[in-house]
């Protein structure tokens, strides 16, 4: 939404500096070519204008043309035809300590699709924050209450939030697959790896545990919870869902 | 997260931080790494009058040989410095002070701090136990030798007085036949154990008979870290690693909290027993 609105605002901005220079050249619209912050007639390269003496000849306003407000700066509407749909795929490869519940995160990979990008670095930045708070919630972070509704877990002693080196390399690869519904073809990023992480997480542990005949575990995966959901499957079939590790 | 307004005394000399406990009415908590006192005085389960900052007396300081082929641990001594250090061989050390904390705690932490604290669920007390190390402490009046055994009362409680301050620890050097080793499970926002289980184990007599020396402790575990003597006993009849597990937690409340129950530290503690003995034998070896 803000780079579509940028972007139609710039060009607005654009044509208002190109008929301010063909005011300030005497030339006609048509005549002036931009390049870059340069306004020049086409044909004559010494007859040009930058765009920072048109502003200020703007903001001055001493010599207007017929119906041209002062100053350089232009208001866009934008609203969007549709929303953006980024979307990709995330592997977990994780390994459970079958005699304590521990879940070691071992390998992920990310692929995602989020149109062009703007900043490769901030969207791998953004990637990599969704990616961990995702695992966080799968393995560690847990607000414990009492029954009479007090929070237990109310320090950062009591309450994990992920560690980098808890963490293996995140590995990141992408598919392009430009919007059609803004001009710069951008998608969001700022939920794709929170979304996919702890589902990924997750389905990679009860995996693991398939054998056992686990099917569901309640997050956080921790060592006991894990450990709880094990002695429930192996006591018999069909008990293992994690229910009985919530104490 | 700020603690409560408090008093600082920051002494020259041992003699001078004594002489300052001597005088006081017990309201006072000695610092030197200040990597438990100060986060329990930011959420204010800590609030001493004043704190005698001892962490610059380099008399506390380092690791020295003293007879009986044993070692001297300065009071002061970091954790980044004993693991630094080359007399410290001993393998249940060497796997514990890399996972204590992160950076900033292993060169700030003591280990004689970390013994005072008390913490139920340290690592250091459980590997002093098995290393069956011997605590001096000195106040004014004297210096007192305390074995490991006697010295932790309970949670944050230990036999030191509130006018002595721990000046160093000693334990015998790594010997030869002999191995140990330290496994733990740790709770991850805290870093604590769950469950950790330091082991020695060895021959008496040097020899290549079977292994007849064994010391077993654990930590995280109960309301102290404690010698596991029924573990020990089991694994000295069968010779089997998994049968000291077994009895890891014999005669022991085992301790109950959000971060784990007492059904799963129990079974857990067994784990950590065996795989630390195994890792302990391989090395004896």
């Amino acid at each position: 939404m803000g780079g579509a609105a940028a972007l139609k605002a710039a060009g607005k901005v654009r044509d208002k500096a190109r008929r301010y220079a063909a005011h300030m050249l005497e030339a006609s619209v048509d005549d002036i070519e931009v390049d870059g912050a340069n306004f020049r007639v086409k044909g004559s390269p010494d007859k040009v204008k930058t765009l920072q003496e048109i502003a200020f000849a703007l903001d001055l306003g001493f010599s207007l043309p017929e119906g041209m407000e002062p100053y350089l700066d232009e208001t866009v509407y934008h609203d969007t035809p549709n929303c953006t749909w980024p979307f990709g795929t995330h592997v977990a490869l994780v390994q459970v300590d079958e005699e304590t519940g521990q879940v070691d995160l071992v390998r992920y990979v990310a692929v995602d699709d989020v149109g062009k990008k703007i900043n490769p670095m901030i969207v791998d930045g953004q990637l990599h924050g969704g990616i961990v708070q995702g695992i966080g919630q799968a393995l560690w972070e847990g607000a414990v209450y009492s029954d009479e509704g007090q929070l237990l877990s109310g320090s950062m002693l009591d309450y994990a939030v992920p560690r980098a080196s808890w963490l293996p390399n995140l590995e990141l690869d992408e598919t392009v697959t430009p919007s059609p519904v803004n001009p710069l073809g951008v998608k969001g990023v700022g939920e794709a790896g929170t979304i996919a992480s702890t589902a990924a997480v997750v389905n990679a542990v009860i995996d693991a545990l398939s054998p056992l005949g686990i099917r569901h575990i309640d997050m956080p995966l921790s060592p006991p919870t894990v450990w709880h959901a094990i002695q429930a499957a192996k006591a018999g079939p069909g008990k293992g869902n994690g229910k009985e590790a919530r104490r | 997260m700020i603690p409560v307004a408090f008093d600082y005394a920051r002494p020259t000399s041992l003699d001078e931080a004594l002489g300052l406990l001597a005088n006081d009415g017990g309201t006072t908590k000695v610092i030197a790494g200040g990597q438990s006192i100060l986060p329990l005085m930011k959420l204010r389960l800590a609030q001493p009058a004043r704190l005698i900052d001892i962490g610059r007396l380099a008399e506390l300081r380092g690791v020295r040989r003293i007879e009986g082929d044993r070692l001297a641990i300065g009071a002061l001594t970091t954790y980044d410095e004993l693991l630094r250090d080359p007399n410290i061989v001993h393998g249940l050390l060497r796997d514990a002070l890399p996972g204590i904390g992160d950076v900033q705690v292993r060169n700030r932490g003591t280990i004689g701090g970390a013994i005072a604290h008390a913490d139920p669920a340290s690592d250091m007390p459980a590997i002093l136990l098995a290393l069956e190390a011997d605590v001096v402490v000195r106040s004014s009046k004297g210096e007192r030798v305390i074995p490991i055994t006697t010295f932790f009362n309970g949670p944050f409680t230990t036999a030191l007085g509130a006018d002595e301050i721990l000046v160093e620890v000693r334990f015998l050097a790594g010997r030869d036949n002999y191995g140990s080793a330290y496994r733990s499970i740790e709770q991850p926002a805290s870093g604590y154990s769950l469950a950790g289980a330091a082991v020695i184990v060895g021959r008496k007599d040097r020899g290549s008979g079977p292994l007849d020396d064994v010391r077993i402790a654990l930590t995280g575990v109960a309301d102290t870290p404690y010698r596991a003597t029924a573990a020990e006993k089991a694994f000295l009849s069968s010779g089997k690693p998994a049968d000291a597990g077994a009895h890891a937690t014999d005669g022991v409340t085992v301790a109950s909290d959000i971060h784990a129950d007492a059904e799963f530290r129990a079974a857990v503690a067994a784990v950590q027993v065996r795989r630390a003995l195994e890792a302990a034998i391989a090395r004896a070896e």
